[in-house]
């Protein structure tokens, strides 16, 4: 309790609190900006901080990097480009929820499942840092590969009729993450000479292609034909006026309760494991959330489907800090950052930073709370404001708004015209996935975890002497495996009672 | 065999291709570094196989190119590689107006003294924000500051 109120004292300060305030804001807004996002942003902003006041300074990135998960769901609602690529679940189902003339009620959905995971993260991190920490250290490559077959095994969780296309999207993502460097020799693979290729396809671009070209390849597939989708979303926002933003009724929150504690459960757990990475557990929480309601058809629309990504990505936010305080070992690319920032100022991370540095790390604890307290407010008051001006656009207009921002955010990742190439090319490969019914959950997923499949089944076959033994013999890992077979089996076994119980029903 | 039905299957059989080229471009590699490509490569061209299968040995097939406009995609597919071409030479400002102002067009706008301005106000916004606001450094050609 004592530390909890040092950490609060030191908000008393006016810059420090409204250095966590303007932060908040800027997140929303970088969130909200394709292309870029908490990590370039803090990047950024790091050699700025370096002459501040190491509690404005910290309070600053706080600020950015709980509200940036949230800011990109905005978008990812009202243009179907999500934001940062923590907000791509998210556009499946929020944006059929703005062509159904629900935009708003996406938006309150989204802010508020992100204010839930947020808040749930931050207690964790307040009240289990230290005891959490030391179990994902248990965590080795085999453990790490089982996570991702774990992660891939959710793809048939998400199989509509066709799972021969889901395992084909599949192979096709984890083909293209082998492209780059070889995690063993470092020897270029599939790269065809091009050095831009060497590191790999770069995520942001291929996210903008997927979701932002792709809506903008659709448009021009209709011309002609019929509405377009952003033609039948501007005409429901227009005729749509009893939605508004703000908190979900009482009968709303009651039904998406379990959803959010279900998601910021899978969001914290994930977020502790160093590594693990938030685009894990939006896809676990939706998956999850699509198995817990299978009377509802995920994709068209439905409110689950928006809370869930949301408050998983926000879970993990504030849970990637927990290893970082507690042991010094940053959890993902962001919190490297903050770790690059407290060394900055002059201070170690890990265990001492508590006993060197109380005001200090519990001022970052509590700062993750009231960040998100205040991100609540503010980022409904920010869709308020920006949500009914973009929907009222012409379709036409619009679309070039879409465009230009795609091209700027693919640019400004790394300054590279290559990108804008991928990005278009990722949009024609949606393009086609979509004629050919092809899902693209698969593809996105398992590019992001091949490399890491990769790289943590060749160490688990270097620590084991070529044995797979290793992922039945240790315990988490087993744990692990059994959920995969799990979560592979449990679709099959519904189908098989529908198809059982199905000629039973019609002969009655 | 109907039109439908080919292009369905066009689908399957460049990826059988495509996966066969894939473990084949494995046997060049270390045998290190093969391993994973070729699990995916071996995996993917059965999986083809049997989508190829399937594909044949169903009834229905749904043209899925009729009635849309192709044509149009491959031109805006076109012109986005245009824009790539095209940054370095003129610059961004000039480049993402002339972008902006042909997505309004082609899609069917022709208020053209509205498309206009509002292209040019749309690109000096998102300049603004990334080049002003967030140091992003984009090409300039002949305005650079």
């Amino acid at each position: 309790m004592e530390n909890i109120l040092i950490g609060l004292q030191q908000f008393l300060n006016p810059m420090v609190f409204l250095a966590l305030m303007a932060g908040t804001l800027l997140g929303l807004i970088v969130g909200a900006l394709p292309g870029l996002n908490d990590s370039i942003t803090i990047a950024v902003l790091i050699p700025v901080t370096f002459g501040m006041d190491p509690h404005v300074a910290l309070s600053l990135l706080v600020g950015i990097y709980c509200a940036s998960a949230c800011g990109g769901s905005i978008p990812a609602v009202l243009l179907e480009i999500p934001g940062t690529a923590s907000a791509m679940v998210t556009a499946w189902d929020g944006y059929p929820m703005t062509l159904k003339g629900k935009c708003k009620q996406a938006l309150s959905l989204c802010m508020t499942s992100s204010f839930f995971g947020g808040i749930t993260s931050a207690m964790v991190l307040l009240f289990f840092a230290p005891i959490l920490a030391q179990w994902a250290l248990k965590f080795g490559p085999p453990e790490y590969f089982m996570l991702a077959i774990l992660g891939m095994s959710t793809v048939i969780g998400m199989a509509g009729k066709n799972i021969t296309k889901n395992f084909l999207s599949m192979g096709i993502g984890l083909w293209l993450a082998c492209i780059g460097m070889s995690p063993t020799t470092g020897m270029a693979r599939f790269t065809f000479g091009t050095v831009s290729l060497m590191d790999g396809i770069p995520l942001i671009p291929r996210m903008i292609g997927l979701f932002g070209v792709l809506s903008l390849l659709k448009m021009f597939d209709a011309v002609g034909r019929k509405k377009t989708d952003a033609a039948i979303a501007s005409e429901n926002a227009a005729h749509c006026t009893d939605d508004r933003i703000g908190l979900p009724d009482r009968a709303m929150c009651k039904r998406l309760l379990p959803t959010w504690l279900k998601s910021s459960f899978i969001g914290n757990v994930l977020g502790i494991i160093p590594g693990a990475g938030m685009t894990m557990a939006i896809f676990l929480a939706y998956d999850q959330a699509k198995k817990a309601n299978p009377h509802l058809e995920f994709g068209t629309g439905v409110p689950e489907g928006v809370a869930a990504p949301e408050s998983a990505n926000n879970a993990v936010v504030a849970s990637s800090m927990v290893p970082l305080l507690s042991l010094g070992i940053p959890g993902n690319g962001t919190s490297a950052l903050f770790l690059g920032a407290l060394t900055i100022q002059g201070m170690r991370t890990g265990p001492t930073l508590f006993n060197d540095y109380p005001d200090m790390a519990y001022m970052i604890i509590m700062g993750f709370v009231l960040a998100n307290l205040a991100m609540l407010p503010m980022s409904l008051m920010f869709c308020k404001h920006l949500a009914a001006p973009v929907l009222k656009l012409n379709p036409q207009v619009l679309a070039a708004g879409v465009i230009m921002l795609c091209v700027t955010g693919s640019y400004a990742y790394m300054n590279n015209p290559f990108h804008i190439g991928v990005m278009v090319v990722f949009g024609v490969i949606g393009y086609l996935f979509w004629k050919f019914d092809i899902p693209q959950a698969p593809l996105i997923l398992s590019t992001i975890l091949g490399g890491m499949m990769e790289s943590n089944w060749v160490s688990s076959m270097v620590y084991a002497d070529h044995s797979p033994i290793v992922f039945v013999q240790r315990p988490i890992s087993l744990v692990l495996l059994i959920l995969s077979v799990l979560f592979l089996i449990w679709p099959l076994v519904q189908r098989l009672k529908k198809r059982i119980t199905t000629p039973k029903a019609t002969m009655a | 065999m109907n039109k439908s039905k080919l292009i369905n299957l066009t689908m399957p059989a460049f990826f059988i291709v495509f996966f066969a080229l894939v473990v084949y471009a494995t046997t060049s590699m270390a045998p290190t570094e093969a391993v994973f490509p070729r699990m995916v490569g071996v995996f993917s061209l059965v999986v083809s196989c049997f989508q190829f299968y399937f594909d044949i040995k169903k009834k229905d097939h749904k043209d899925k190119f009729q009635g849309c406009n192709v044509l149009k995609v491959l031109e805006a597919t076109a012109v986005l590689f245009l824009y790539i071409f095209l940054m370095k030479k003129i610059g961004y400002v000039i480049d993402t107006i002339l972008l902006s102002f042909y997505t309004m067009f082609a899609l069917g706008y022709r208020k053209i003294k509205v498309a206009v301005p509002v292209a040019v106000i749309l690109t000096l916004i998102i300049f603004f924000i990334f080049k002003v606001l967030l140091r992003v450094s984009l090409p300039m050609a002949f305005f650079d500051f």
